[in-house]
């Protein structure tokens, strides 16, 4: 079903609460997996992919047909996970370098997470990156969005984000290939 | 040659490594997200029925809250009069109380039960009599009840 026939159902009260059930399936995956490679922990996850799909529950009546449904929601999404990464820092006092040892010992011990040995090492790598440069990353490499569709999402210029992007990549092979 | 070949680390490439998912959720977690998420989104507008549910049980409620409002006001105004009736008999001299209560078919059991006396009430009233009671009158109340000592 298209955006504009899921709005439409929303929009209509009879068919509101069906037409939000369908958007929630229909975005669900790609909203959680996108939060996921962020906060890494499925628990953490899940909590903020719920409280995404609240915020957009409010804030439908508001949003503008102009603008593209997966772009906005996507929009949500990326700040519910950079807020809960900053909250996350400030809430422990703890300086970047720990926040990312956190992660790390996540990809290590968490449930639901396997993988061989250089797919963890770069999940690990991308930890040390800038959070919004780790996220630009996931939305280029792993969901193959394109450059237009990033800089609607984070409100950043083309060509910003091409060279966020060049600039992750070089390090990430830096991290992995030290020498 | 061959040794120099074998030392030689494989340099990691982005664009060669194949992409993989790592991460995994539990079973059934799609599923049950849609329904999770909407009994969220639901859950404000049952609280707003409850509101409204209030507001028609204050209707019920209203009346009813009237009407205990009215007892305890006339309760009240009931206690008043009792206070009224009490001074009202204070009024009315003690003989003729006295041949009211002789005329009339009321025991003494039925009298003491509608009083509430406390312990130094009864003290006074024995005090009392004792002290108005000479020895003649002593001989005539025993020979008015010669079974009081059984009565008692």
């Amino acid at each position: 079903m298209e955006d504009k026939e899921l709005l439409e159902k929303i929009r209509n009260k009879e068919t509101r609460n069906y037409g939000f059930n369908l958007l929630v399936r229909a975005y669900q995956e790609r909203i959680y997996w996108h939060i996921r490679k962020m906060v890494i922990d499925h628990d953490d996850a899940d909590d903020i992919v719920q409280e995404v799909f609240i915020k957009v529950w409010k804030g439908l009546d508001k949003f503008r047909q102009d603008a593209q449904l997966y772009t906005w929601i996507y929009k949500i999404a990326t700040n519910e996970c950079l807020t809960y990464l900053a909250k996350k820092k400030k809430r422990f006092f703890l300086p970047i370098g720990d926040v990312e040892g956190e992660l790390n010992s996540k990809i290590d011990n968490s449930a639901n997470i396997s993988g061989d040995e250089i797919q963890l090492k770069l999940q690990k790598a991308l930890l040390k990156l800038p959070n919004k440069q780790r996220l630009v990353f996931n939305m280029k490499y792993f969901d193959e969005m394109k450059y237009e569709e990033i800089a609607d999402i984070t409100e950043t210029s083309v060509g910003a984000l091409k060279a966020s992007y060049h600039h992750a990549v070089k390090k990430i092979e830096e991290i992995i290939n030290p020498n | 040659m061959k040794d120099k070949k074998e030392h030689i680390k494989p340099t990691f490439k982005l664009d060669e490594m194949p992409k993989k998912q790592v991460y995994s959720v539990p079973d059934g977690y799609f599923d049950n997200l849609p329904t999770i998420i909407q009994a969220r989104v639901v859950k404000p507008q049952a609280s707003e029925s409850l509101v409204v549910n209030w507001s028609s049980a204050l209707r019920y409620a209203l009346p009813a809250l009237a009407l205990v409002l009215m007892v305890t006001y006339f309760g009240v105004r009931l206690n008043n009069n009792s206070i009224d009736v009490q001074a009202m008999l204070d009024d009315i001299p003690t003989e003729e109380l006295v041949a009211f209560l002789a005329e009339s078919d009321i025991s003494t059991e039925e009298i003491l039960s509608m009083v509430d006396l406390e312990s130094f009430d009864v003290d006074g009233m024995i005090d009392e009599n004792i002290q108005l009671l000479d020895d003649n009158e002593w001989d005539d109340l025993l020979d008015e009840y010669p079974d009081y000592e059984n009565e008692i």
